[in-house]
């Protein structure tokens, strides 16, 4: 999980950016589940594609 | 579901044939927002809203207007709630790109500096949604350039790459997400969103690969199945209208080139007409797949051993030299030519394709 912002506090108001590239098999969802259950966060799936041009097979 | 542009495929018939099979079954499976790609005008906006009312797709754009009246030509922005969040996913187009459709009663498209666009609206959408999402068709550069340059964007799916491996990066404070295109990987980003405030906290994303280890969906797969046999033939259907059975298997078209070595003058004429930019007038207007247009527009399409896609026939692009008098083999054996000129003039420059056709103005332009 890339954690974006702190929930330190309202003061700290700049961000704690993890400039990690997210990877294909990174920390599993559940395992993000459990870190986000101390806060007051909500997990939402986003499914994004782009750029499918027509097609029904991918070419290659 | 958020897609970033680009559903459409290229501006030909038959592309436009699978496109509309694509969208549906893209409807079918309940996007929440379609950014708009230069490619989704290809068939036209009257298409466009065709198949957003048909098949309830939710397109969606900030940035194109109708050049004359200055309107956006589809919603501004959407509004999504999911398990107490708000989200608002806004679409800009690079203003780069060309909009060009294969008809020809489109209003001229005006597209707008997106920095600019979106510098004014995201203020207003703020005070409607936590959460702001752009799915953006702006390629990789500008992309990076209007997330500095705008602020305040959460989340960016990123259109308009030719990535095939997936891309995900922190820029600023946005998580911009790139799913490869031709749909040969999909985009998970699990999103955690602070509650108080609808500040995105973290996210973790997952890119599948949509190959063989991936099962088929068998409803799905049954669907797509019937759409290739359909499809197949629907091109059948079409090339059967121009059946390929004129002259014989025997002759050849020789090709132009050949006609040149010894008919220099002829071909000089030839060189600068219409005749020898035929091809590349319909292949601009996407009809290059088209048997109607095909027919008149290459050399022996309805012969034997005449134009076809396939090599080495797909040489017989244009009307050349033997379009109009007949097989170049016959002609190199027995030194004859077959062409009756009037006679194979009004075979394409008839009434319907040609109204203005008069055979002595027509021929001082090809005089040879």
């Amino acid at each position: 999980m890339t954690r974006l912002k702190s929930v330190a506090g309202p003061a700290m108001v700049s961000v704690l950016i993890a400039l990690l590239t997210l990877s294909v098999g990174g920390p599993d969802i559940a395992q993000a589940a459990d870190e986000a259950k101390g806060g007051d966060w909500k997990d939402i799936t986003l499914v994004y594609t782009s750029d499918v041009v027509g097609k029904i097979d991918p070419c290659g | 579901m958020v897609d970033g542009g680009d559903l459409m495929g290229r501006r030909n018939k038959n592309e436009q044939h699978q496109t509309e099979f694509l969208l549906r079954v893209t409807g079918d499976l309940g996007y929440d927002a379609i950014g708009l790609g230069e490619r989704d005008l290809n068939y036209g906006l009257d298409y466009l809203y065709e198949v957003m009312e048909k098949y309830d797709l939710p397109f969606t754009n900030a940035n194109v207007v109708q050049a004359a009246t200055g309107d956006l030509i589809l919603p501004e922005y959407k509004v999504i709630e999911k398990n107490g969040i708000t989200f608002g996913v806004v679409s800009v187009m690079d203003p780069n790109q060309r909009i060009i459709t294969m008809t020809s009663n489109d209003p001229g498209f005006e597209v707008r500096d997106p920095v600019a666009v979106l510098r004014e609206l995201l203020p207003r959408m703020r005070e409607e949604v936590d959460t702001i999402v752009l799915a953006g068709h702006l390629g990789d550069a500008l992309t990076d350039k209007v997330i500095k340059e705008v602020k305040g964007i959460d989340i960016c799916v990123k259109g308009h790459t030719r990535r095939t491996e997936k891309m995900e990066r922190i820029l600023d404070d946005t998580a911009v997400l790139s799913a490869a295109h031709e749909g040969q990987w999909i985009g998970r980003a699990d999103i955690f969103v602070d509650d108080s405030n609808g500040k995105l906290m973290a996210v973790d994303v997952t890119a599948v690969s949509l190959d063989e280890a991936i099962a088929d969906d068998e409803a799905m797969k049954t669907e797509v199945d019937a759409y290739k046999a359909s499809f197949e033939e629907f091109k059948l259907a079409k090339r059967a209208a121009f059946p390929r059975d004129m002259g014989s298997d025997k002759e050849k078209f020789l090709g132009e080139r050949a006609c040149r070595a010894c008919h220099t003058e002829a071909w000089d004429s030839y060189a600068v007409s219409g005749h020898r930019g035929a091809f590349a007038s319909i292949r601009n207007r996407g009809q290059n797949y088209e048997p109607e247009c095909i027919v008149c527009h290459t050399t022996g399409y309805q012969y034997q051993n005449g134009y076809s896609e396939e090599r080495p026939f797909n040489s017989l692009i244009n009307v050349q030299c033997e379009a109009c008098h007949g097989y170049g083999s016959e002609h190199d054996r027995e030194g004859g030519w077959a062409a009756q000129a009037k006679d194979s003039c009004v075979k394409c420059h008839d009434a319907e394709n040609s109204p203005n056709f008069d055979y002595a103005t027509y021929w001082e332009k090809i005089k040879h």
